[in-house]
């Protein structure tokens, strides 16, 4: 004979507790295997406990009445069966050693939280595979963030010569936006490359006016006077000789030029291309307008083509387009400059082979310290060959 | 087709009768999983009399509280009882449970815990059988309380619309869950539905057995030819909706009278003065039942708890990847390195 | 049968055609199914040449059309069940998530459900809140249901063909806006592997990912991005979103470091959600923005063309969200 010790049975899917409700077997009683010993009330059921063996109840240790907890001990019985579940005298303790102590619970105070600086996951991952820390790293992302581009620049930057790490600073040409540049910037970024790409004043999102060229030289100045390291300047068109005159004000911030289709190198230039920017095109005139400008403007849909007539308010730009173009001759002169650079900065040009806004023969009358590269595209060399562009732009 | 003596009707009403009280049992001894156990004691008529009417190749869905029906159609209480306690031993390898056994070798295309879930399931085996020429019909069993179910009404009418070789039978135990039927409809006349629909509907009272041998009979033989048919039968529910409840929406006096109409005891006290058995026939045949049904217990008991990867099996057919379990995914994704 | 012109369609009867001659067992049934046509006159004149026994007109009873479905399908047949639209799927949820969905499972493995449920969803006929909603997320939390979402007229064909060679039950989501779309179909040619994702547009910059009509939006907004910003953006058709094709996403995502997912379902708890979520966990260290979900306004739909068009994501919001993603 073994003596066990019988806990509350769980009567129900939620039972926590029960009312005895009678004992229908005496101590000292004898029973069979299914003979009710005990009726049990919960809130749902009333429930008889048949026993699961022969035995005798040896002592009830609740009363009729008693709410009892599933599994704390309810009699003593002794049997020479096999009870599912119900081990020997140790049961009971094990039970009551398996109630939660009333210990005190701390509560763990969170960390104070270090200050990281901000990074994409594919930045940090860069950086803790050439185990670099990002405190070390400026970001040039979205609202300051560190990029994998900035990692990149950081990490190249210490194994490569000062101007491939260079980033870039994009100016646009009359009429365009910073967005231009876009294509040629994921790809310098696959490069790790960085830049920055703003619209200038009297274009886009720049709410500042440009009456002239002097205006947009000054405030290029100033943008890169604000830039903590020497940048790569890269111009286009018009932009190409803001770029130069810039370069020549600022040379500590300019570590290297390049010119995409400059004007100011010559005299010619398509004056209906210009005015027609200028006077506001609506969507028709601008689609004409962009089949100059080169075969990947010439694919801009629909869309595209009206919000970019959207941007171009027309006599926004009539002003500036006087000062720098009359008829179809030039008003300005970029291979002075370009001629005072010599021997300072290392200065690049593109030219489209086909381009229709800037005669490409232009070429010729660049100063020899000018590396020129002559590739299959328009007016817009940056759009119809962005990766040969990115090339000799990322070149150290 | 079963044979239909009163002593072998007497012989399955018992065993589905010790069956339930064994399954209530096992629950009681901790080795039920879940307590979701519908019992059909006082139901035995509807199982058994319908289900001595089926033959080989026939199908049929079943409701929450289908036990009985199983067994009556030939279930093997070893392997429905390890099923009830969730072990790899059973029917459907401890995934299905009291509420979702099934077997496809005895056309039982399942068990089902949604009220009328099952019902539409025998339309689309009619549609089968009609396609198959096979000759077969497919029985859905259902409570009462289905009968408040809109999916019974939409089946019925596809049955009766396309003359599909489908029997409906509703073993009206007069309570889904705590709600009397007459609580729930305001004609519980519930043949009539189906009469309206264009089957052949009958009412039969389950105290006699006999009678509801009869009455499948004859409708299982219309459903075959293609009048769909539709059987309601009366009996009690002895005890409450899952297991033994307390019943607080009944009173005892009623429970006294409804659990007089005892299908098991009236085929006994039939056999007794009729002759047919003695008392010690019978007690013996009574002894030899709950020998098989302790048996089941044990087999229960001893079988083997499903192995953890089998959770992620069956999902899909076995031709196909499992899904991924949680914590691998999250292992891989939080790795180190 | 070589390569031919079709329709979204025509491509989508011939896939129940072909079946239907080559699978005895194969039976179609659906409101409207025979002799209207269906709805959306997928199913037109199959009824003349299979018979009213295998193309069967039901009453209005979605659930029991469900459930039928499901009843024949575990008895040997393989059932079409057209749902006409899956707004509808509510009256059929308890069969097809309780009954269809778990029936292998919960039976042990004994036997599976090999239905597929066709239906249509989407916006772009101004058929109001009750008609125009894109549930597949419905469909998609819910284990053993398999999910098709043709975009092309080539997958109208193929995905159905498919789908009727699973042992599971399929829901195959046709979109209403795509039926008279022109394409081609061939019937003969190695289709893209049940399962796997389509990539229509590649692009190192973007993937954007997405099924079903969206498809068509993102390669137009891809087109704009690319002529317009120079952003080349990935356009991968999921194709099927149980099972879901995540293999395919990993690379690309990994290779671009920034994803979109478009749907045209309502943005909380959507696909785009769960996509959106599996890609930050397995790819969170190759990214450079957050993964951003471009999906339906938590709105019902409207009758209004206008304000229809607006609930759900044009080429124009998804093109100008890839650009905000390029500072």
């Amino acid at each position: 004979m073994t003596t066990l010790t019988l806990p509350m049975p769980r009567l129900g899917e939620t039972m926590e507790e029960g009312t005895i409700a009678e004992w229908l077997v005496k101590p000292g009683q004898s029973f069979k295997r299914g003979d009710p010993l005990v009726e049990v009330e919960t809130d749902k059921t009333l429930v008889e406990y048949p026993a699961l063996g022969d035995g005798t109840l040896r002592e009830t240790l609740v009363r009729p009445g008693d709410v009892v907890e599933v599994g704390a001990p309810i009699a003593m019985i002794e049997t020479d069966d096999l009870w599912d579940g119900i081990k020997g005298e140790e049961t009971a303790e094990a039970a009551v050693e398996n109630v939660p102590a009333q210990s005190t619970v701390t509560t763990a105070q969170p960390a104070p939280r270090a200050a990281t600086p901000r990074a994409t996951p594919l930045a940090r991952r860069i950086a803790k595979t050439n185990g670099i820390s990002l405190d070390d790293i400026s970001g040039t992302g979205r609202r300051g963030r560190i990029e994998a581009a900035d990692v990149r620049l950081h990490v190249s930057g210490r194994s490569r010569p000062a101007t491939a790490s260079l980033a870039a600073y994009f100016v646009h040409g009359f009429a365009g936006l910073g967005s231009n540049w876009a294509a040629l910037r994921a790809v310098l970024q696959r490069k790790g490359m960085a830049s920055v790409a703003p619209d200038l004043p009297g274009h886009g999102r720049n709410a500042a006016d440009a009456p002239d060229v002097e205006t947009l030289v000054d405030w290029l100045v100033g943008e890169l006077e604000n830039q903590p390291e020497p940048v790569h300047l890269i111009g286009h068109s018009l932009g190409a000789y803001l770029a130069t005159q810039a370069a020549l004000r600022a040379p500590l911030k300019t570590a290297r030029l390049t010119l995409l289709a400059p004007a100011g190198c010559g005299p010619e230039i398509n004056g209906s291309f210009v005015r027609g920017m200028a006077q506001g095109p609506n969507r028709g005139a601008l689609a004409h307008l962009m089949r100059m400008l080169g075969p990947k403007a010439s694919q801009l849909d629909a869309d595209a083509l009206s919000a970019m007539a959207e941007g171009l308010v027309a006599g926004r730009l009539s002003s500036l387009a006087a000062t720098t173009v009359q008829g179809n001759v030039q008003g300005i002169d970029t291979l002075a400059p370009l001629l005072a650079l010599a021997g300072k900065i290392p200065v690049t040009a593109i030219f489209g082979l086909n381009d229709q806004v800037i005669p490409r023969d232009h070429v010729f009358h660049l100063p020899p310290h000018v590396a020129c590269h002559m590739v299959a595209a328009g007016h817009m060399p940056h759009w119809d060959a962005a990766d040969v562009v990115a090339d000799i732009v990322a070149a150290p | 087709m079963k044979n239909t003596t009163l002593p072998q009707l007497y012989q399955e009403m018992r065993r589905v009768r010790t069956f339930e009280e064994r399954v209530g049992e096992l629950f009681v001894r901790g080795q039920s999983a879940g307590s979701m156990l519908h019992l059909s004691i006082g139901e035995e008529s509807a199982a058994v009399g319908v289900c001595a009417r089926m033959r080989d190749g026939d199908t049929f869905t079943t409701h929450h509280r289908g036990h009985g029906i199983f067994l009556a159609r030939g279930a093997d209480p070893d392997r429905m009882m390890a099923e009830i306690a969730g072990k790899d031993t059973g029917y459907c390898h401890g995934k299905g449970g009291s509420m979702h056994i099934a077997d496809m070798g005895l056309g039982h295309l399942g068990a089902n815990a949604i009220v009328g879930g099952g019902i539409p399931a025998v339309v689309g085996a009619g549609l089968s059988a009609r396609h198959q020429k096979s000759g077969a019909v497919s029985v859905a069993f259902f409570g009462d309380g289905a009968t408040g179910q809109g999916i019974l009404y939409e089946s019925m009418n596809m049955a009766a619309l396309w003359k599909l070789p489908v029997m409906f039978v509703c073993i009206n135990n007069q309570y889904g869950m705590g709600t009397r039927i007459d609580q729930a409809t305001a004609n519980p006349d519930l043949h009539e539905r189906a009469a309206a629909f264009g089957l052949a509907a009958r009412t039969v009272d389950g105290l006699e057995v006999e009678d509801v041998v009869e009455a499948a009979t004859d409708l299982m033989e219309q459903a075959r030819g293609g009048t769909p048919a539709f059987l309601a039968i009366d009996c009690y529910r002895f005890y409450g909706h899952a297991r033994k409840d307390k019943s607080p929406y009944r009173e005892e006096l009623e429970e006294e009278e409804g659990r007089k109409k005892d299908p098991v005891l009236q085929a006994r006290e039939k056999l007794l003065t009729t002759g047919l058995m003695d008392t010690a026939e019978l007690d013996a045949l009574d002894d030899e039942i709950a020998r098989e049904m302790d048996a089941a217990i044990d087999f229960a008991i001893a079988g083997e708890e499903p192995q953890m990867q089998s959770m992620f099996r069956d999902v899909y057919a076995p031709t196909e990847p499992e899904p991924e379990p949680v914590r691998t995914r999250l292992d891989r994704i939080l790795a180190q390195g | 049968m070589a390569l031919q012109e079709t329709t979204y369609r025509d491509a989508l009867r011939l896939a129940l055609h072909e079946a239907m001659q080559t699978d005895d067992t194969v039976i179609l049934l659906g409101e409207e199914v025979g002799r209207y046509g269906g709805a959306y006159g997928v199913t037109k004149d199959l009824i003349k040449e299979f018979g009213a026994d295998r193309v069967i007109d039901t009453p209005i009873s979605e659930a029991a059309i469900v459930g039928t479905a499901v009843g024949a399908a575990m008895t040997g047949l393989r059932p079409v069940a057209e749902l006409m639209y899956v707004d509808f799927i509510g009256m059929t949820m308890d069969q097809l998530a309780n009954q269809a969905a778990k029936i292998r499972y919960m039976f042990g493995g004994q036997i599976g459900v090999p239905m597929v449920l066709r239906t249509q969803g989407g916006t772009g006929r101004s058929a109001g809140a009750q008609h125009s909603q894109s549930l597949e997320a419905y469909v998609m939390h819910t284990p053993g249901l398999r999910l098709a979402m043709p975009a092309t007229v080539e997958d109208a064909y193929h995905l159905l063909r498919q789908s009727l060679q699973q042992p599971d039950p399929v829901v195959f989501i046709e979109h209403k806006g795509l039926y008279t779309m022109k394409g081609t179909v061939d019937a003969d040619a190695e289709p893209v592997a049940w399962g796997q994702a389509n990539l229509l547009r590649a692009g190192a910059d973007l993937v954007i990912v997405t099924y079903s009509r969206q498809v068509h939006h993102a390669l137009v907004a891809a087109q704009t991005l690319h002529s317009e910003h120079g952003i080349n953006a990935a356009v991968l058709d999921l194709r099927t979103l149980n099972p879901l094709d995540f293999d395919t996403i990993r690379p690309l995502v990994e290779d671009a470091g920034r994803a979109m997912v478009v749907s045209e379902g309502v943005m909380t708890c959507g696909v785009a959600a769960e996509l959106a979520a599996r890609i930050t966990e397995e790819c969170f260290d190759f990214l450079e923005d957050p993964v951003v979900r471009v999906a339906g306004e938590d709105i019902p739909i409207s009758v209004s063309p206008l304000l229809e068009q607006n609930s759900v994501p044009t080429p124009e919001l998804i093109a100008e969200t890839a650009r905000k993603m390029f500072p």
